[in-house]
This record gives C-alpha cells, structure tokens and sequence, in this order.
C-alpha cells in the first residue's frame, strides 16, 4: 500500500569539494526500540551560516536531505563555528563507515553507500572548511532507505493502542464545572517531565502533581485565576509555564511565579497549543495554518513581545483537498499520509491536538465515528495508533503531552475519574 | 504504486499571521450598536453585533444579556443563550446594552421551541467545508443519578476551516471567562462522558429569514 511519500529525493550538491564516510545504519541506532522517539535529534537553527547545503544529494540508498540549512536535524553536540570566511571545502561523515565519495562546486554528487544496511535515519557529520582556514563541524540527520517502495511500505504502520496507566484522578480530585447556560469547565491540559504529571486543574485554579511511575499524587500549585487554559514545557523541561489568555497571565509552575503577558493575547481565540521553545519563548501553534509563532520573551520581571514570526521547521500536520499530510522535521520534506488507506473517513476529521516534541509530530485525529486515533510521527516513520475505547477526555482542550523522553501519554475519563495512560509506541 | 507530490516551502498563511497580530477579532464596528437595531436583522449585522461582545467579562451570567464594548469587567452579562438570542436579535429587537435575555434557553432552543424561521440542521459538519456562518449549536446534559441537566450553546464565526478541521466559535464560556471566541475540533460538537453527565451530539440550527 501506498501510506506514505516523500516530496525530496537523494540528493546533494555542493557548492565546495566534499568527502563522505558512511556507516552502518540502523534505525535502532537512532530510534529507540524501547518505542520511545529518540529526543536527541533536535532542530539545529544554528546552522543558518550554511547556505551552501541547500541542495540536493544523490546515490544508493536514497538519503532525504533537508533543502534548507537552517532546518537541519542535528545532534547538537559538535557544532563549532569559528569565523568568517569564503566556502572552500565541505566533508560530511557517516560515522563509522569507510566511505567516501567527493564532487566539486556545482556538480551533482553521488554517493554509493553498499555497507548500509537497512532503513533508518543516520547522523551525517559534516565539516565546513572556509578560505580563511576557519572549519565549521556539524551534524545532521538523514533518513535512508533502500528503495521508494521500502519507504512506503514500511515507514507508515498501523496499529491498535497497547497502554500502562501511570496516574488516576477521581471526581472528586478534579473540577467539573458542566455548564448550565455556559460552557463545561474542566482540566484542560497537563505536561510530563521528569516522572511527573502536571495536571492544569483550570476551575480548581491550581496544578495538580502526580508521579508518573506510581500515580501517587505530590500536592499542587495555587494559580491566581480560574481560567488557565493550557500549560506548556520547556525543552529541557525545566520551566512549565500555565496560561491565562483571560487575565493575560503566566504563571511559572516550577517558580511560582505570575507573569504578565502583552495584553494582545486578550485577541488571540481560546483553543490554540501554547509551546515553550527554548530559551523561555512563548510560542504558539495556530489552527489557521499550523504553524508556530513567537509570542513573548519570558523573563523575571514579565513578558516582552517578540517578534511575529513563523517558526516554520517545527513539524505540523495540515489538509488539503485529498489527504492529511504531515510535515515531518525535515523541512520540505512532508510525509504524505492518506487516511483513507487506514479506514479512516476524512469526513469528521480533526486534530484535536499537535504536540510537537523535538523533531517529533504527535497528532491526535478524531474520525466522524467518534473514534479516535493517535498519529504519531518522527523522523522517517509515521504511526497510526487506533485508540479504540482509550478515547480522550471530551472537555479537555489538550487531552496528550509528549515527555522530552518522547514517551506519549493520554488522558481518558471513566466512571471514576480521569486516568492518564502511557500510550506503547510501536518499537523502531 | 503512489504518485508523489512535491511541495513549495511554507508560507505561514494571512490568516496564521493574523490570528497571532490579534487583528482576528476585537474590532469595533463604525456603526451605532447602541442605536436599535434594523428590521429584518441580517447576517453581517448579526456578526458585527456579536463581535462586540467579544472580550467582554463579567462575573455573574444566569438570564442575563447585556454587554458593551469596552473591554471591562462588569458585573451583569450575558449567559450563553442570551449572547444568541441577542445576536440572532430574537424575539424581540435589542440592543446590546439593553438587559433583556428574550425567552429562550438552551433547553428551548434544543427542543425546537424557538418561533420564527429557523432551520435544524443536523448533524454538525466535518468534512466538506461548511458554511456556517453565525449559524447556532446547542447542546445538552443530563446526569441521571440525580436528574440535573444543563446545556451551552453559541454561535460559529465563520467556515469550518478544512484545512486545519477547526470550527471557530463565539461564546459567553461562563461566570469568569466571560464571552470570547475559541477554536474547537470536531470532538467537541459530539457526545461524551464526563463526571457522571452525558453530553449529547451538539444540534446545529441555521436561520432562514436572514
């Protein structure tokens, strides 16, 4: 079947002399088999410096390059950049590979690669040499598979949810305000981080802590209004920030500590994922397009408008007239992924949260029938999860979160209360 | 054998760069809202009306309606059929700072008890791109241990957005919110279980006399 496909082809031109080393490659070695998306791949915006590798790269097997520097996947541990300087050269290592292959400016460089083995993404590491003898070192992640029909046959999987409970909240723990002439108020949101839920108890106006591994529940943060609607993470996972579009207010969880936020929030429709990129960036994901906007510098003493700008290298899923599609880390780069083909109408479609984590996409769909699935996406591989009775919480406006571990987790709701399951991704 | 496509590189859309300018709602209309409104009410006066409402606050809600447009707290508004009534302007002409709620709840409107020329339109979209412009969804709950029931409804701002399956929608949330706009998914218009209460498939009403 035809699930998935891929708008880049295996190509890279150079504007300098290159020389490549390959290794062996194996999905495991990127994507933990443990099902968890590897969170060590990260945007490298860094690399903007770079325009040089926009271009395109060719040779057995297929690499998906990304076209635009600055949307390179990279490990982030040996970016170096050391001065200016006209481009002479350019090296990229696969590591651990005894291969190489070089062009030179403005050729069309083929790589032949016959120790690899299998698909999977890879580490590329490159070297930049520049006139002025200044060498910029820094890797990217490539995909690599052995043919197209590999690609799309066994990047895009379909399977049901297998799910560990990790926490419980009775009735009694969480506020329901179930709307009479008015809208059902209830948790909206929660975060994991370090084996910790934080569940935005909006109407209770507080944050509720739970540990992840045994439920039990921690105690909770007072918030200063009742009307948080979301509650973001850092990266690195050490700032969780819950927001009040209301009051124009966030409150620092971990700190505790209320800000004030420029007063256009006040404009910005309820219903939008706010995202805490690094460095203490506000961001937030609009419905209108999917992408991800900077909002606000978070700072000690308040918020500053930043400004508007589209971060267009976070992954995001969008429609058009004949499919769902997801743009993946890799920038221009889109996976393709046709509902229909899994059984799922597109009548009655929608997401009902994008978590992006990483490189990673996770999507929650829900399909007309009231039958919810989780999609699932990282480099190179798409996961389509049917929830079957694990169906989300109806009232909560962002029903999943994505640990920086990767580890994906759903709130659904029983008799008794609401739980929030670890979701079993498929393993790499 | 899939055929493949390529894609230009992204460009954040208007409407992304709008929405985040906050140039998507709040403005307020030239015209005298405060003046009485003219007969018959038609379907831009009835979304330059309810626009108004939009960051209006108020803390106590129940049977009222009644809002102005200065981004202020007060202490009367609208309930979530009062903010409807008054932008479908019915029974009776209003305007917005005049309290009147008009006679129909959520429970009337569910249960087509509403006079005039209305059309029930069920069920609520998906799909196909939908015109629904200032069209109404209602919904209700019932918890059967104690026989309680409530219900909420509202007005849709525009289209249902195909490209992103987000309905955008404007409210009077409740007590502390106050009225807003909001974007909702399709999850939201269909039945669930919450807390003992049942929520049924939200009821999609389009006006006929515009």
């Amino acid at each position: 079947m035809a699930l998935l496909r891929r708008s880049r082809r295996t190509r890279l031109g150079v504007a300098a002399v290159v020389a490549v080393a390959a290794t062996a490659i194996t999905t495991q070695a990127i994507l933990a088999s443990s099902g968890r998306y590897a969170s060590e791949i990260r945007p490298a915006s860094r690399l903007e410096f770079h325009p040089d590798m926009s271009s395109v790269w060719e040779g057995l097997p297929n690499v998906v390059m990304p076209q635009r520097p600055n949307v390179l996947l990279s490990t982030g541990e040996r970016i170096e950049f050391t001065g200016a300087g006209g481009l002479t050269s350019l090296e990229a290592e696969v590591a651990g590979a005894n291969l190489r292959s070089s062009g030179s400016a403005g050729e069309t460089l083929s790589i032949d690669m016959p120790k690899v083995v299998g698909s999977g993404p890879m580490i590329v590491e490159v070297t930049q040499q520049f006139g002025s003898g200044e060498r910029v070192h820094f890797p990217i992640t490539a995909y690599a598979v052995s043919d197209d029909e590999e690609l799309e046959r066994a990047v895009v999987r379909a399977s049901s949810a297998q799910a560990t409970p990790v926490a419980r909240l009775s009735w009694d723990e969480v506020t329901i305000i179930p709307g009479d002439e008015g809208d059902i108020i209830g948790p909206q949101a929660f975060v994991t981080s370090d084996n910790k839920v934080f569940f935005l108890d909006t109407a209770g106006a507080r944050v509720l802590v739970l540990d992840a591994r045994t439920g039990i529940r921690h105690g909770s943060i007072d918030l200063p209004s009742r009307t948080f609607s979301d509650i973001a993470i850092s990266p690195d996972g050490s700032q969780i920030v819950a927001i009040d579009q209301v009051n124009a207010l966030a409150f620092d969880v971990l700190r505790e500590q209320t800000l004030s936020l420029p007063l256009v929030i006040k404009f910005i429709p309820l219903g939008v994922d706010w995202v805490l990129q690094e460095g203490s960036q506000l961001s937030l994901r609009s419905p209108a397009d999917g992408a991800v906007y900077s909002f606000a510098l978070l700072t000690d003493k308040g918020a500053t408008m930043s400004e508007l700008a589209a971060d267009i290298d976070q992954a995001r899923p969008f429609f058009d007239e004949d499919g769902l599609y997801i743009q993946t880390g890799l920038e221009n780069a889109p996976v393709e992924v046709d509902l229909r083909e899994f059984g799922i109408a597109r009548s009655g479609l929608s997401f009902l949260q994008v978590e992006p984590q990483t490189e990673g996409l996770v999507a929650l769909v829900a399909a007309g029938s009231g039958q919810s699935s989780l999609l699932v996406s990282g480099v190179g591989r798409v996961d389509l999860i049917t929830l079957g009775d694990l169906q989300p919480v109806g009232a909560m406006n962002n029903p999943i979160a994505v640990s920086n571990g990767g580890s994906v987790f759903l709130a659904t709701s029983d008799d008794a209360g609401i739980v929030i399951w670890e979701i079993d991704l498929p393993a790499a | 054998m899939s055929t493949r496509k390529v894609r230009s590189g992204f460009t954040p859309t208007a409407t992304g760069v709008a929405l985040v300018a906050g140039l998507a709602a709040g403005a307020i209309p030239s015209e005298n809202l405060d003046a009485a409104p003219p007969a018959p009410w038609s379907r831009s006066s009835a979304y330059a009306l309810g626009e108004t409402g939009l960051l209006e606050r108020y803390d106590s809600n129940q049977a009222n309606s009644v809002w102005s447009d200065d981004d202020t707290w007060n202490e009367i508004g609208a309930d979530c059929s009062g903010y409807v009534n008054k932008v479908w302007q019915v029974d009776q002409f209003k305007t917005i700072s005049q309290n009147y709620h008009g006679p129909y709840s959520t429970w009337h409107w569910y249960n087509n008890q509403v006079d005039g020329a209305y059309q029930l339109a069920l069920p609520v979209g998906g799909g196909a791109i939908e015109q629904l412009n200032i069209d109404v969804w209602v919904r209700r709950w019932t918890q059967p241990s104690n026989g309680a029931t409530g219900g909420h409804m509202g007005v849709w701002e525009g289209s249902y957005d195909a490209a992103t399956s987000k309905w955008k929608l404007w409210h009077a949330k409740g007590t502390d919110w106050g009225i807003l706009h909001e974007y909702k998914g399709a999850s939201y218009f269909q039945a669930f279980s919450l807390d003992g209460k049942d929520y049924t498939v939200s009821r999609r009403f389009k006006r006929t006399n515009w």
